[in-house]
């Protein structure tokens, strides 16, 4: 009997023990995001000489979830790439090459050359510390703070790639002293969905994307708004203004960057369409685009004129604008060739069928009457 | 016997059941609804409260109505409060009389018949001469009414919400943040590793087949700007160091070459963004380029990879807003024997 009980009182606690944890592995909807920093971008206003203090606030999501990641975190310079918003990380071959204008890597210092993260949901609060120079002209300058777990992974075995994984935060320090901002609008371009512009700016539908190339001539980080003015005969009645950069992105000093802005407001407008790879041939050549009909919008048609305004504050916070202007023109010239077309071979059909007719009447009309009624006449 | 006591008892219980409903109907208590139940401080009381009455009323029968001591009410005259009775034909009028001293307003009505108990009185403030406390609180207004001979009828009370001392603010702070992962092709696992590194293995070669392993970048971000992963080769391309694969062509890409030609690169599966549309670096073709065309993969500077210009969070298992590198390899008679390694380091960031 005591035994029975024993066993009944196992089982029991063994339920109790395991259930819970089953229930919780279940309940958990993990996305498994692997390592995860926040701030993503870290923003400082620093005087020359000032010591920061900053934190990037480090966990994890792996799919295992008791295991302990060691985590090595080293600074590296970045720069912009001239058209993108993605950052260029910076190798230097030797310690001796020169840095980048913008340099900031050797500045920062951290408390740990490693640390651990623990578990699932346990957070590493990791603190580092920026030394601003003294000897520094103003401007805007950054970093990134990369975060790895194999610093010096190299792939072992035959035929296998290894693959390291690093998340970078980023850091930007606007030093006081001699800032200069200044924004120019290089280039104003115009392309299609494919992103190609069409030959005297002729697009057949909409989308029309509108890129802007702008250039910051100044030492510090601008992120400016604006707008794309669309009018056609004068009027912007009818059609809409965009507003760009919107999520307030930065162009990095003394770099450019591309910026665009997509106008999709019209009756007939096109969207890709994405195919298999084994998608057959005629698919591939008559189905890539589909044309969408949007009942209530306007109908395109004739000629555009893009005006853009492109604003920033400058070190003295006054207002400063840039304008640029593109024309453009909307014609769905391959439809209406088509169009054309089919009525040309209706009036074409239409005549021969005609010509036809006239030809057999004639013909009828030939036929002597004798021969024409000789049934009747013979009855 | 028994027979009586049991019409005596029926017929008790028939009294106290039919006399019982008509008590409480006398002693109901009403629900007061006030519109604007909640309120700004000392601001104009530009609301009305209603009531359904349990019992008739008649000329003369008066409803006074109690307000707290912590209205303003200094300037209130009769002028500014009102009784209604819409839809009750028996309604005819009422005049109002405002007790400012007692923090009273007493309403005595005149009908040309018992009102009924279905249309609610209405009694409607005007003007800016009642004003809600200047402390905030919950206060209560209530409802007696009365017949002719002073016997209560009705009751009823409600509250008013002045002030914000009954609301709760409820803030939440979403830090930006980024994540970064290495996944096997189904994203339903993490991504082999070999001594602690994670791995794609390309396995034995043969002349007559096309060697393949592939893998997942999964990232996730709330930065409105979107994300970006570049690469860093550790070496020139898949090398067992003293010769280096033949590399596939960058910037356009090509077809994959068929087995028996030295060959390696990866196909890039750029995949999608929840928030955002992801594009292919211009090393990997650009936004022209698709997933069948190979690419070199041997920059040992950094090189972008792939970005997106919005955020992206991934479900748990996602093939579609997840990015798919294939790493592919070919040989040819003589490419000489060896273990042949490659190290691609990937940096995922926010775009700034």
């Amino acid at each position: 009997m005591s035994k029975r009980i024993i066993s009944i009182t196992s089982v029991i606690l063994l339920l109790l023990i395991i259930f819970p944890f089953t229930t919780l592995a279940q309940n958990i909807n993990r996305p498994y995001l692997g390592l995860i920093i926040s701030p993503a971008i870290k923003e400082f206003k620093a005087k020359r000489g000032e010591t920061l203090k900053g934190t990037f606030r480090v966990t994890h999501d792996f799919q295992e979830l008791n295991r302990t990641v060691n985590i090595y975190p080293f600074s590296q310079d970045f720069s912009s790439d001239g058209v993108t918003g993605n950052p260029k990380w910076i190798l230097y071959n030797n310690a001796l090459d020169p840095k980048v204008e913008t340099s900031m890597e050797d500045w920062i210092s951290f408390e740990k050359d490693s640390f651990t993260l623990q578990n699932n949901g346990k957070y590493f609060d990791f603190n580092y510390t920026i030394k601003v120079p003294n000897n520094l002209t103003g401007g805007t300058y950054q970093a990134g703070i990369i975060f790895t777990e194999t610093p010096e992974g190299k792939a072992s075995g035959s035929n296998v790639v290894g693959i390291n994984s690093n998340l970078a935060g980023l850091i930007f320090v606007e030093v006081d002293g001699s800032k200069t901002k200044e924004l120019n609008v290089e280039e104003v371009n115009v392309t299609d969905i494919n992103g190609i512009t069409p030959l005297f700016n002729l697009f057949e539908y909409l989308p029309v994307n509108v890129e802007l190339k702008i250039q910051n001539n100044g030492n510090v980080n601008i992120a400016p708004s604006g707008d794309v003015f669309i009018s056609t005969s004068g009027t912007t009645a009818n059609t809409p203004t965009l507003q760009f950069n919107e999520e307030g992105s930065r162009i990095l000093a003394k770099s450019s960057r591309v910026m665009k802005v997509t106008w999709l407001d019209g009756f007939f407008t096109i969207s890709k369409n994405t195919l298999a790879n084994d998608a057959p041939l005629f698919d591939k050549i008559f189905n890539q685009y589909t044309l969408n009909l949007n009942f209530g919008k306007p109908f395109r048609l004739g000629a555009y004129d893009i005006n853009v305004k492109v604003n920033y504050t400058d070190t003295n916070n006054e207002f400063k604008s840039k304008d640029a202007k593109v024309t453009i023109f909307v014609l769905p010239w391959k439809m209406i060739l088509f169009v054309v077309l089919l009525i040309v071979i209706y009036i074409i059909i239409r005549k021969f069928r005609s010509r036809r007719k006239k030809h057999v009447y004639k013909e009828y009309r030939e036929i002597p009457y004798e021969k024409k009624y000789s049934k009747f006449i013979d009855e | 016997m028994n027979l009586k006591k049991l019409v005596s008892i029926g017929l008790s219980l028939v009294i106290i059941v039919s006399i019982l409903p008509i008590s409480f109907v006398k002693a109901a208590g009403v629900p007061l609804i006030i519109t604007g139940a909640s309120s700004a401080t000392s601001t104009a009381y530009n609301s009305t409260i209603t009531f359904v009455p349990g019992s008739a009323m008649s000329t003369n029968y008066t409803i006074t109505l109690y307000y707290s001591s912590s209205y303003t009410d200094t300037s209130l005259v009769n002028g500014n409060v009102a009784l209604t009775k819409t839809g009750d034909g028996g309604f005819t009028s009422a005049t109002t009389a405002v007790d400012i001293t007692n923090n009273l307003i007493v309403f005595t009505l005149t009908t040309s018949a018992p009102t009924n108990t279905t249309n609610p009185f209405i009694i409607t403030f005007s003007g800016s001469n009642f004003l809600t406390p200047a402390t905030g609180g919950n206060y209560t207004f209530s409802v007696i009414t009365n017949n002719n001979s002073g016997t209560q009828l009705d009751i009823g009370s409600a509250l008013q919400y002045v002030g914000n001392t009954n609301q709760v603010l409820v803030t939440a702070n979403v830090v930006p943040t980024i994540t970064f992962n290495i996944r096997n092709t189904a994203d339903n696992a993490e991504q082999a590793t070999i001594a602690g590194l994670k791995t794609c293995a390309l396995g034995n070669q043969s002349l007559t087949a096309i060697a393949t392993c592939s893998y997942r970048l999964k990232v996730g971000t709330n930065s409105a700007s979107g994300y970006s992963v570049s690469y860093l080769s550790s070496t020139n391309g898949l090398t067992n160091g003293s010769h280096n694969m033949t590399d596939a062509a960058a910037t356009t890409g090509s077809t994959p070459a068929a087995a028996g030609v030295e060959q390696y690169g990866i196909l890039l599966g750029a995949g999608s963004a929840t928030g955002g549309t992801v594009t292919r670096g211009t090393a990997f073709g650009g936004a022209g380029a698709t997933v069948t065309n190979i690419f070199n993969i041997a920059n040992t500077g950094s090189t972008e990879l792939l970005s997106s210009n919005g955020l992206n969070g991934p479900a748990p298992t996602d093939t579609t807003n997840t990015s798919l590198v294939t790493h592919t390899l070919t040989i040819n008679a003589g490419t000489p024997i060896g273990a042949y390694t490659q190290t691609v380091s990937y940096t995922a960031s926010a775009s700034f």
